[in-house]
């Protein structure tokens, strides 16, 4: 009776996680990325693209994110049955409880080994793609590539993976399933952050992906090391696999251990306080309800926004992985920004500039991805969307309650990092807190990006068939460009980065003398070029939101198209007008009118030039400069400085020096004049 | 109010024919929609509240297009679906008036008024300020018809309203249903044939996606009067019994077998007159399709 139904459970396992497409769609993106990160590079100096370091380096980094498929795949393992209600169906079953967990977590792990040896394949097949750099590549040695993926990501795969499913299993909400990995992403990039670069041993044993350790191991290695020796398993590498492969085996523990196998005492964990049954005597019930006066205009509408917008901002609000969040992102600021801030090593009043630049933004972008996948699912994942999609407000109002609920949320995390900005600052006895600053800082600069990242992800939420499948193209638009930045290099295209890196800004530098100085108005041009990026997704997230139960891709084109009147459709006109108009203006004005930008090529060639043309003058001997007199003259306002003065240079040599040579990069040097020489060669580049 | 359906079609993207030109007339007072799992109950009724689109056909409310008007149809409409989820960690006071005002009950006492008439009918009122989450299945069933009802609609389209409840609550709405349902369309689907019967004026019985029968009920039961014999057998004589008359269905009564038979005369001695019910039509009509 009792005989191991392993096998048939992993077997089932497989066989669903198989026949859904998603899975392929996981596979194919890892493949993507391995292919594009090792065929796009172009190698310098003598270090191959290839080398056993650099396939290791990739397979650990990749999985820094690939732990957000791990936990969709792992931490549904056990959860589905709860979320489709076939619990109650498996569980009366005489299916011996370890049979089940380790058939669903096997199943599970065997389908992550699937989807993520596309990272390996990919790199692969990268190696060999024409358009590769040929010159660095080192002939295909398939244990470089196999080694890597077992040391890595196969580890991380079965520890990461189990400690999800335990999660999900333990838990049985889908919402800890679904917000586990990117809390463990937010985690982690915040910890990088607070730890800095991971040279440490310490730091190095902790490395959850391995390949901090792998970096301690390497780094004495030389190039020729480098281009040929396999990373051995050794040393903090060893341990740190150890170690993190231990959570693993404990979590399998704990969730053998702990997980209930009676329908009872599952079904109260899932709903602890039900309310008390009711009297039920069969009252008089047939008295008609008051009447009342419907009306539909705009105070309708105004009301319908407020509290549509109050319902979601407080689900999120009250969320306990929100509350989680955000006091971690307070938390870390001030851990963070401990002690006097730095600059080159020598300590500086904690102004209110440095206390802005901090991890505050990071989090919130990485809530609003969260966040705007539960807004947007949020009635179909409760099964309330028939009622809610019957009710009779308009399409935009559900879009515009979800943004404004957003921003409302970001607006909180913002604050949070405001108060650990000022906390910190009186910490240290400094009161200059410049409120003014912080709102244009947070409030304006920062708030404008998490808002247009907000649209993004509502956007991509609701064309996208489901939330995971969202929070991949959240990910692929977070990497995308600066892969795209490698492919445009490769062809020499010199697009400005800012153009194609969405909600992109120049950098910019504030300072206490001039403020914002130069940068507002390039910051205002590439803003109002996103935005109206971003109002041409928000019309697409209006014409594609879902209403009712009919969501067939045909069904929604033939809605989209239905919902597409005059006005909408001349809102998309303009914002597409304006994004081309405004997007070639600051290509002209970037590329075209500062012709000071020189693209890769051309720079490199010109100092390939230098090289080769003034080799012959490196042993020259030459005058030492012993002295500088310069009156410089700022003017911040206008970008610009003059500088007067005079430099002495003085012959230290015993003989004489027959020829100067005066490197003039921006032709500024105007006369020379030399006393008791001979002559001057006037170079430029 | 006149609600006409004519030739309505849908067949799904996987190829199930869920409406196969369906034509209907209803008008103010409860409509009834029987048919096995799989009719095309839920179908139609998602259709007309504008949830689902149509392949072909048309649907007129009064003046309105249903399929084309959606946001005028929403305003007049009821809706509750055959299978629902609510927010866990709201109130059920603060969800309704949330309803209320997307509803367009847009005056503030009115609303107030309105909300907790409301709770005291589905017999919610003494946990209005529980969290949903925390509601058994009769609770959120009696919730969601009280969020169909918000808003006086003048449409009120019902999916199993009855299911999951216990026979005084079933009682209690039903009555509730019949009250509001005077002067408004009312459009019922149902397993339960006797809550057509005691409910409804009209009814239709619906099965793969066709209208097998819209009548009264009160008609559709005088078609087959005087012409429906009943008669105790052992079970294993049902199919020899069912080869030689029209058996229109068998279930046990007392541990027993009892055949129910239609003829225009008396089968034999052996059969004795019985009184014809709705479930004598129903079954008679699903019968002749699947010989």
């Amino acid at each position: 009776m009792s005989q191991s139904l392993l096998w048939p459970i992993i077997r089932f396992e497989l066989k669903y996680q198989f026949s859904r497409i998603s899975t392929y769609i996981y596979f194919g993106i890892w493949f993507v990325l391995g292919v594009l990160l090792l065929s796009l590079p172009e190698g310098q100096e003598n270090a191959e693209l290839n080398s056993p370091g650099a396939i290791a380096s990739y397979s650990g980094s990749l999985m820094a994110f690939g732990v957000i498929v791990l936990s969709a795949i792992c931490g549904m393992a056990v959860c589905r049955d709860f979320e489709d209600d076939t619990y109650q169906i498996f569980f009366t079953t005489p299916l011996r409880r370890r049979d089940y967990l380790l058939g669903r977590l096997g199943g599970a792990l065997l389908v992550c080994l699937f989807v993520f040896s596309g990272i390996t394949l990919g790199l692969l097949a990268g190696t060999v793609m024409p358009w590769a750099d040929k010159v660095h590549m080192a002939p295909i040695r398939l244990w470089v590539y196999v080694q890597p993926f077992l040391l890595f990501t196969a580890t991380t795969v079965c520890w990461a993976g189990t400690l999800f499913f335990a999660v999900g299993a333990l838990s049985r909400r889908i919402a800890f399933v679904y917000l586990q990995g990117v809390v463990f992403v937010a985690i982690y990039l915040g910890l990088q952050r607070l730890l800095g670069n991971l040279k440490d041993y310490w730091v190095a044993l902790l490395d959850p992906f391995g390949f901090g350790a792998a970096n301690q191991v390497t780094k004495y290695w030389t190039l020729a090391e480098t281009n040929t020796r396999m990373i051995p398993l050794a040393g903090v590498l060893l341990w740190n696999r150890v170690l993190w492969l231990s959570v693993g085996v404990a979590a399998v523990i704990g969730v053998c251990r702990f997980f209930p196998f009676s329908v009872e005492a599952l079904g109260r964990r899932r709903s602890k306080h039900r309310a008390e049954p009711l009297d039920t005597t069969p009252g008089a019930a047939s008295i008609r309800p008051p009447a009342v006066t419907l009306r539909f205009d705009w105070r309708t509408t105004a009301a319908s926004f407020v509290t549509l917008t109050r319902l979601r901002a407080r689900t999120i609000l009250t969320d306990l992985p929100f509350i989680a969040i955000a006091i971690f992102t307070f938390t870390l600021n001030i851990v963070i920004g401990w002690g006097a801030p730095r600059i080159a090593d020598t300590p500086v009043y904690p102004v209110t500039y440095l206390m802005t630049d901090n991890i505050g933004i990071l989090m919130a972008i990485v809530i609003t991805a969260m966040y705007a996948g539960e807004l947007v699912w949020k009635e179909r994942t409760l099964k309330f969307d028939q009622v809610y999609d019957a009710l009779p407000m308009p399409n935009w109002l559900n879009f515009t309650s979800q943004l404004t609920a957003l921003a409302i949320v970001q607006a909180a995390i913002l604050t949070a990092t405001m108060a650990a900005g000022i906390v910190q600052q009186a910490a240290q006895g400094y009161f200059r807190f410049e409120l003014d600053l912080y709102l244009k800082e947070l409030f304006v600069i920062q708030f404008s990006t998490l808002v247009l990242y907000a649209v993004l992800a509502i956007f991509l939420q609701t064309i996208l068939s489901n939330k995971f499948l969202g929070h991949a193209a959240v990910i692929g638009l977070s990497v995308g460009p600066s892969l795209l930045a490698l492919v445009m290099d490769k062809w020499n295209v010199t697009i400005p980065g800012e153009l194609y890196d969405f909600a992109g800004t120049p950098s910019y530098t504030y300072s206490d003398m001039n403020r914002y100085g130069p940068f507002v108005r390039p910051m205002l041009w590439y803003t109002f070029y996103w935005t109206a990026f971003a109002v041409l997704l928000a019309v697409g997230a209006l014409l594609f939101s879902r209403r009712g139960t009919d969501l067939g891709l045909r069904v929604r084109w033939r809605v989209a198209r239905s919902r597409a009147h005059i006005r909408l459709v001349s809102v998309m006109m303009v914002s597409v007008i304006v994004f081309l108009a405004v997007g070639s203006y600051l290509y002209y004005d970037a590329r075209i009118i500062n012709s000071d930008f020189t693209p890769r090529r051309a720079y490199e060639e010109k100092w390939a030039r230098y090289e080769k043309e003034f080799k012959q003058y490196e042993t020259l001997p030459q005058p030492k400069i012993t002295a500088v007199e310069v009156a410089v003259d700022i003017m911040p306002e206008r970008a610009t400085l003059t500088a007067k003065g005079a430099y002495t240079l003085i012959n230290k040599d015993s003989k004489p020096i027959s020829t100067i040579h005066i490197l003039d990069l921006r032709s500024a040097v105007q006369g020379v004049a030399v006393r008791q020489g001979t002559a001057v060669s006037h170079l430029s580049v | 109010m006149q609600l006409t359906i004519s030739k309505l079609s849908k067949t799904y993207p996987n190829g199930v024919t869920a409406l196969n030109g369906v034509s209907l007339n209803i008008s103010t007072g409860m409509y009834g929609l029987v048919g096995p799992n799989g009719a095309g109950k839920s179908t139609l009724m998602r259709t007309l509240a504008t949830l689902q689109e149509a392949d072909a056909g048309s649907v007129q409310l009064d003046d309105l297009d249903v399929l084309k008007e959606k946001d005028k149809v929403r305003r007049l409409l009821g809706y509750l679906p055959q299978e629902f989820g609510l927010y866990p960690k709201i109130s059920a006071v603060d969800m309704l008036t949330h309803i209320a005002i997307l509803k367009g009950v847009g005056d503030r006492s009115q609303r107030r008024d309105l909300v907790t008439s409301l709770l005291q009918q589905t017999n919610l009122y003494d946990v209005r300020k529980k969290k949903l989450g925390t509601f058994s299945g009769g609770m959120k069933q009696r919730f969601g018809i009280a969020a169909a009802l918000i808003g006086a609609p003048k449409l009120i389209i019902v999916d199993e309203p009855t299911a999951g409840l216990d026979p005084s609550e079933r009682n209690r709405f039903l009555n509730l249903l019949s009250t509001i349902g005077q002067n408004v369309v009312v459009i019922l689907s149902t397993h339960i044939i006797d809550d057509v019967r005691e409910l409804c004026t009209r009814m239709a019985i619906i099965d793969k996606g066709e209208v097998l029968l819209e009548s009264s009920p009160q008609d559709a039961i005088d078609e087959i009067a005087g012409r429906m014999w009943k008669k105790s057998i052992d079970a294993a004589e049902l199919s020899a019994n069912q080869q030689t008359w029209r058996v229109v269905s068998s279930h046990l009564v007392s541990g027993k077998t009892q055949i129910r038979v239609y003829n225009e005369s008396a089968p034999d001695a052996t059969f004795a007159p019985t009184e014809a019910t709705l479930e004598d039509v129903y079954f008679m009509k699903l019968n002749r399709t699947s010989h």
